[in-house]
């Protein structure tokens, strides 16, 4: 009869085991700690000696060292204490690393003065270098933001944007210049922003973002910049965030004032929980409709170019849950709590909508232009030839107005329709129009409620008209 | 994946002539592929000679194990399952001759990382995604001390031929 062996179980990969004339099944060791027991490995084993310990004598950083599943280097290292049943397994180290990333002598300069901060610093400039910045819209928001982080060394740059550079654009959308008119944004973007640095990786998304489309090309990206100018695209931009948990950067401008914060489901509310409902499609004139002062979205787009610079370096105070309202008129900005709706049907513990769902109907844009009666440009034209043309109604405002109105129209506001409505005769015929279409479908479709038959939205609005019709009008 | 033509290119580095590494170009290109699936994180995990030569010079498949690292340009793997891969190897695999694991940035070339932690007597293969085109390349220590020197890496099919060496020059 033999004594039972005694001390814990030492298990030696095939790599060490290869290493000794005879291999045992299992080695026995005494010790009341990991370096005891290794130690009283290497006296019993000398040629495992140099696999086991470096020079100095520490535990090598190509072996790792189990006590039954636990790493020593998260216990105590080498006095990790070790009881007589316990096992100790000798594991071939798995790790590795592409080389450290550093930045160049041509980036130490560029950047020199971020390197300067410490905030900053090289560590701060490789992040940047790494991070993918999704812009949805390359407009009025998108231009000022794109430039400054291309600046800063983002490393890739997202734009999404099918539109083409109008000469109405420039007033604000500082991207482009005066060639750039007629191109397309994402384009001519691409173009200035690797002649201002030629490190910057542009992606272009020459495409309207859809539901189809909103979580494939967001998902790519760390930070999503919403410089959208309408309420579908912003309610989308926000669901694909809830959903992929990422953050968005919102920013909002409406003549002289400009709204910026930080959604980010993870931290806080989203845009749904601040606008649960979309307005009224009749009372949120686009930016192309409202008018604006041009610097006003240079300042937000820059707020949110900070804004998203912070979340990629990690330091300051985000503006999550917080609503900041600037007004450029009075010099004053604001700042306003939101707080995450605990029903909120997107970012809620317990969400009612789970995927992405049909934005232009939901902020009830299609529904309305489907449903009523219309003209095109050409026809329009051709009736106004005739003996008996129709009676033309401009439901923009006097601003626009000012700037181009069809012949013979009458200047009748959207928003005095209602008081003015009983000048309108009900035996003729009329066509309302606006500048896209969107604003004289509605006045079209409270015509219609009101008892006239014989009315018609012009399709496509005075754009439409000075497409098709007369080149020669100004445009806006 | 269409990632470019599969680069085996001779060593670049150590005066050693060594017996090539075979690969299958099946596992190779799996290697690849699962290197630009990861990105931009970095992956690894073991490798396994193949049974029929039951040699350490031949990699016959590997598997992938997951990254606890969470910074981008490294990989570390979970020690137990290096441990139940090492000692316990599943479904018939070969012996483990080897680690592996990816560059997401930089060539494939061992970082200091690499050198500090590479164990002697196994094949480390480190598969890149560099700018141009994506390529694996293998090294090997013997010693501890001792310099992480190129092996040369041969293609070959996945059953290879009755001619096709097995790599003579591992520790057993
Ligand atoms: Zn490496
Ligand atoms: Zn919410």
């Amino acid at each position: 009869m033999t004594d039972p062996p005694k001390g814990s179980t030492v298990e030696l990969p095939p790599s060490l085991r290869g290493l000794l004339d005879d291999p045992p099944e299992q080695v026995r060791v005494v010790g009341e700690t990991v370096d005891e027991v290794l130690h009283e490995l290497v006296a019993q084993f000398p040629e495992l000696q140099h696999h086991v310990f470096s020079p100095s004598g520490a535990i090598r950083s190509s072996i790792i060292v189990l006590v039954n599943d636990d790493d020593i280097r998260y216990r105590q290292r080498g006095r990790t204490p070790v009881a007589p049943k316990d096992r100790i397994t000798l594991v071939p180290a798995l790790a590795g690393g592409g080389p450290r990333p550093h930045l160049s002598p041509q980036e130490r300069h560029r950047y020199s003065r971020h390197l300067l901060l410490p905030e900053v610093g090289e560590r701060g400039q490789l992040r940047l270098r790494r991070a993918r910045v999704l812009l949805v819209g390359a407009g009025g928001l998108g231009a000022p933001a794109a430039l400054y982080l291309a600046a800063a060394g983002v490393g890739t740059l997202g734009l999404v944007d099918a539109d083409v550079v109008e000469a109405s654009n420039l007033q604000r959308q500082v991207l482009y210049d005066t060639a750039s008119v007629g191109r397309s944004k994402v384009g001519a973007a691409s173009k200035r922003v690797r002649s201002l640095n030629p490190n910057v990786r542009v992606v272009r998304h020459k495409v309207r973002l859809t539901s189809k489309n909103a979580l494939r090309i967001l998902r790519g990206y760390d930070v999503v910049l919403d410089g959208t100018d309408n309420f579908p695209t912003r309610y989308l931009v926000n669901d694909a965030c809830v959903l992929l948990r990422k953050p968005e950067v919102y920013g909002s401008v409406y003549r002289f004032e400009g709204q910026v914060s930080v959604f980010d489901a993870r931290h806080g509310p989203c845009y749904r929980c601040l606008f649960p409902q979309p307005p009224p499609p009749e009372l949120v004139p686009s930016c192309a409709e409202g008018g604006v002062l041009g610097v006003v979205p240079g300042v937000v787009g820059l707020w949110q170019a900070t804004e998203v610079l912070k979340l990629l370096l990690g330091v300051g105070e985000p503006l999550v849950g917080r609503l900041l309202l600037l007004d450029a008129l009075s010099g004053s900005t604001r700042e306003v709590r939101i707080r995450k709706d605990p029903h909120c049907p997107v970012c809620s513990a317990h969400p009612t909508q789970e995927g992405l769902i049909d934005y232009p109907a939901f902020c009830g844009v299609t529904e309305m232009a489907a449903r009523v009666p219309e003209i095109d440009a050409r026809a329009l034209a051709k009736e106004l030839r005739t003996s008996r043309p129709p009676a033309l109604i401009d439901v923009r405002e006097t601003g626009e107005w000012a700037i181009a109105h069809l012949p013979t129209a009458r200047l009748i506001s959207r928003g005095t329709l209602s008081e003015r409505v009983g000048t309108l005769p009900k035996d003729r015929s009329l066509v309302v129009y606006c500048k896209s279409g969107r604003r004289s479908a509605d006045a079209v479709r409270f015509l219609l409620d009101r008892g006239f038959t014989r009315v018609r939205s012009l399709s496509g609005g005075i754009d439409a008209w000075a497409d098709e019709v007369d080149p020669r009008m100004p445009r806006y | 994946m269409r990632s470019g033509p599969l680069r085996v290119d001779p060593p670049e580095s150590g005066p050693t002539v060594r017996s090539p590494v075979l690969v299958s170009r099946s596992v190779a290109e799996r290697l690849l592929l699962l290197a630009v699936r990861r990105m931009p994180h970095e992956t690894g995990g073991l490798l396994f000679g193949s049974e029929e030569t039951a040699s350490a010079g031949r990699i016959g498949d590997f598997v992938e194990l997951r990254n606890i690292e969470p910074a981008t340009n490294h990989y570390r793997a979970d020690p137990c399952e290096v441990r139940d891969g090492v000692f316990r190897p599943e479904g018939g695999r070969g012996p483990v001759i080897g680690m592996f694991h990816t560059h997401t940035r930089g060539a494939a070339t061992p970082s200091a990382l690499d050198s500090r932690t590479a164990t002697a007597g196994y094949i480390h293969v480190i598969a890149a995604v560099e700018v141009r085109y994506p390529r694996i390349r293998a090294f090997r220590r013997d010693v501890p001390n001792g310099p992480l020197t190129e092996l040369q890496l041969g293609l070959g099919s996945q059953s290879g031929g009755p001619g096709c060496p097995g790599g003579a020059s591992t520790s057993r």
